[in-house]
C-alpha cells in the first residue's frame, strides 16, 4: 500500500466516517472531526468504498485503518477493552520486528551456508569421495 | 549516472544524520518515496502511448529525476512505452478485434494470459492492445481506452491485484466511478482492484468497458469541474457499526495495528493541526501508553 499524506489519510478517513452508523459518529469529539475535515480540505485523493464488504476487507490505507483504531480507542472503548487494545498493538509490534529479524539477519546467512556445507560433507561421504581434500583447497 | 548521483546524496544525508529515526524517515520520504507531479507530467507527455521517443530524450527525463521514485517511474514508464523494446519480444499470438486494431500477445505464455488473450472481446472497442505475459505477471496497454491505459497484473496462487494508470481523463464522472480509483490529478488517474485467477479475464474486460474512450469526453464541464474534483462520497445509507471499527482495532498479526505505527501517525496528526493553526484539546489524537 501506497505511503499518504496526512491530507490524504484524513480524507480517507472521513469519507469511511460518513459511512459509520451515526449512533457510532455521534461519540467523537466535533473539535476532532473539525480538524479531520479541515485537513481533508487539502486532499484531491478520491475514495471508493465497496459496499457489499466488510471495513476489514475494504481497499483503505493502512494509516486510515490506524486512525480509525485510534478514534475507536479515544471515544468509544471501555477501560477493560483500551487494556486488550494497548496489548495486541504491542504484541502485533513484537511480531513484526521477529519478522524483520528473521528476514534480514546477516547470521541466517551464514546459518543457511553451513547447512549447505554440511549436505555437501555427508552427501560426499556416503558416495565415498574425499570431501576434506575439496574444502581444505 | 544519475543513480550514482542519488545514492550518493542518500548516503551523505544518512551520515549526517546519525541515523536518527525521525531523520531516516525523512530521508526515505524524500529521496526514495517522493514524486514530483510536474515529472509525471513530463514523462506522460513524452513517453506514454508510444510517443516517439529517442535515448536523449530519455536521458533528459532521468536527468529530471530526483528520487529512487522517480528514477524507476522514468525507465519504466520508458520500457513499457518503447514500441523497439516491444517488437524485439517473442509474439504469441495476434488477432485483430471487429474495428480491425491488432490484439497482440507476447512475452513468456501462461496459461492466465492466454485466456486473456483468447477471450479479449473483439466487439470491444479499443485501439490496438499488447498484452506482455510474464511468470506472475502481466502488463497491458489499451490505446483509445483513457488515450492509451496501463494496467500491471501481479498473479499470486489465490489472488491477481490490478494497477492502472489512465492518462487521459475523457470524462471526469465516468473516471470517477471505475471500480478501485484511487487518484485523480491533472497528470492522470490510478487506481487498483483485486480479484481471483478464476474472475479475472471478465473482471478486466468489464473494466475496461468502462474507461471512457474521446468520443465519452464532455470537454467544458470537466473542465471546471477538475478544478475542485468533487469527492465520491456514498453518502446515502451507512454500511458500517462500530463493531467494525472494534474489529480493526483489534485485529492481530501481520495485518494488525502496531504501536510504534500508531504512535508515528499520532505524531503527525499533532503537526498537522499545529499547522494548521488551530489550538484545540491535547487529548484528541492521542492515547494513553498503558
Amino acid at each position: 500500500m501506497e505511503k499518504l499524506e496526512m491530507n490524504d489519510i484524513a480524507k480517507e478517513t472521513i469519507e469511511i466516517l460518513n459511512l459509520f452508523n451515526p449512533s457510532f459518529t455521534a461519540k467523537i469529539s466535533t473539535k476532532f472531526l473539525k480538524y479531520l475535515n479541515k485537513l481533508a480540505e487539502n486532499s484531491t485523493k478520491t475514495v471508493s468504498i465497496a459496499k457489499n464488504k466488510k471495513l476489514k476487507e475494504q481497499y483503505i490505507s493502512d494509516e486510515s485503518k490506524d486512525l480509525i483504531s485510534i478514534i475507536y480507542y479515544n471515544y468509544i472503548a471501555t477501560d477493560e477493552e483500551k487494556r486488550k487494545i494497548i496489548k495486541i498493538w504491542k504484541n502485533n509490534d513484537i511480531l513484526y520486528e521477529k519478522k524483520i529479524m528473521e528476514k534480514y539477519n546477516p547470521n541466517n546467512i551464514f546459518e543457511t551456508r553451513k547447512v549447505q556445507e554440511e549436505k555437501g560433507v555427508s552427501r560426499q561421504k556416503s558416495s565415498g569421495s574425499n570431501t576434506k581434500e575439496k574444502y581444505d583447497r | 549516472m544519475q543513480l550514482k548521483h542519488i545514492l550518493h546524496g542518500i548516503r551523505e544525508a544518512l551520515l549526517i544524520s546519525h541515523y536518527e529515526s525521525g531523520k531516516i524517515q525523512r530521508i526515505y520520504d524524500k529521496e526514495f518515496c517522493s514524486m514530483n507531479e510536474k515529472l509525471i507530467e513530463t514523462v506522460k507527455d513524452q513517453c506514454v502511448g508510444y510517443t516517439f521517443m529517442d535515448t536523449q530524450t530519455l536521458q533528459g527525463l532521468i536527468n529530471k529525476s530526483k528520487s529512487i521514485n522517480e528514477l524507476l517511474h522514468t525507465m519504466h514508464s520508458y520500457i513499457v512505452n518503447n514500441k523497439e523494446i516491444m517488437q524485439s519480444m517473442p509474439i504469441l499470438a495476434k488477432k485483430e478485434n471487429a474495428i480491425k486494431e491488432p490484439i497482440v500477445l507476447y512475452g513468456e505464455q501462461t496459461k492466465i494470459s492466454k485466456k486473456i488473450f483468447d477471450e479479449f472481446p473483439l466487439e470491444l472497442d479499443c485501439g490496438a492492445t499488447d498484452i506482455i505475459s510474464m511468470h506472475e505477471k502481466i502488463l497491458m496497454m489499451i490505446r483509445d481506452r483513457g488515450h492509451a491505459m496501463t494496467m500491471d497484473i501481479d498473479i499470486t496462487q489465490d489472488k491477481s491485484f490490478v494497477k492502472y494508470f489512465i492518462p487521459k481523463l475523457c470524462n471526469l464522472s465516468m473516471i470517477q466511478k471505475l471500480q478501485g480509483i484511487n487518484k485523480i490529478t491533472k497528470a492522470g488517474a490510478t487506481g487498483r482492484f483485486e480479484t481471483t485467477e478464476e474472475e479475472l479475464p471478465q473482471n478486466l474486460f468489464n473494466f475496461i468497458e468502462m474507461v471512457p474512450t474521446d468520443f465519452d469526453a464532455v470537454w467544458e464541464n470537466d473542465e471546471k469541474r477538475m478544478n475542485h474534483l468533487p469527492n465520491i462520497t456514498h453518502k446515502q445509507d451507512y454500511i458500517f457499526e462500530e463493531e467494525d471499527a472494534k474489529e480493526i482495532s483489534m485485529e492481530t498479526g501481520k495485518n494488525g495495528r502496531r504501536i510504534t505505527k500508531i504512535k508515528q501517525l499520532q505524531q503527525k496528526i499533532k503537526e498537522a493541526i499545529e499547522n494548521s493553526k488551530e489550538i484545540g484539546e491535547n487529548n484528541d489524537g492521542e492515547t494513553r501508553d498503558e
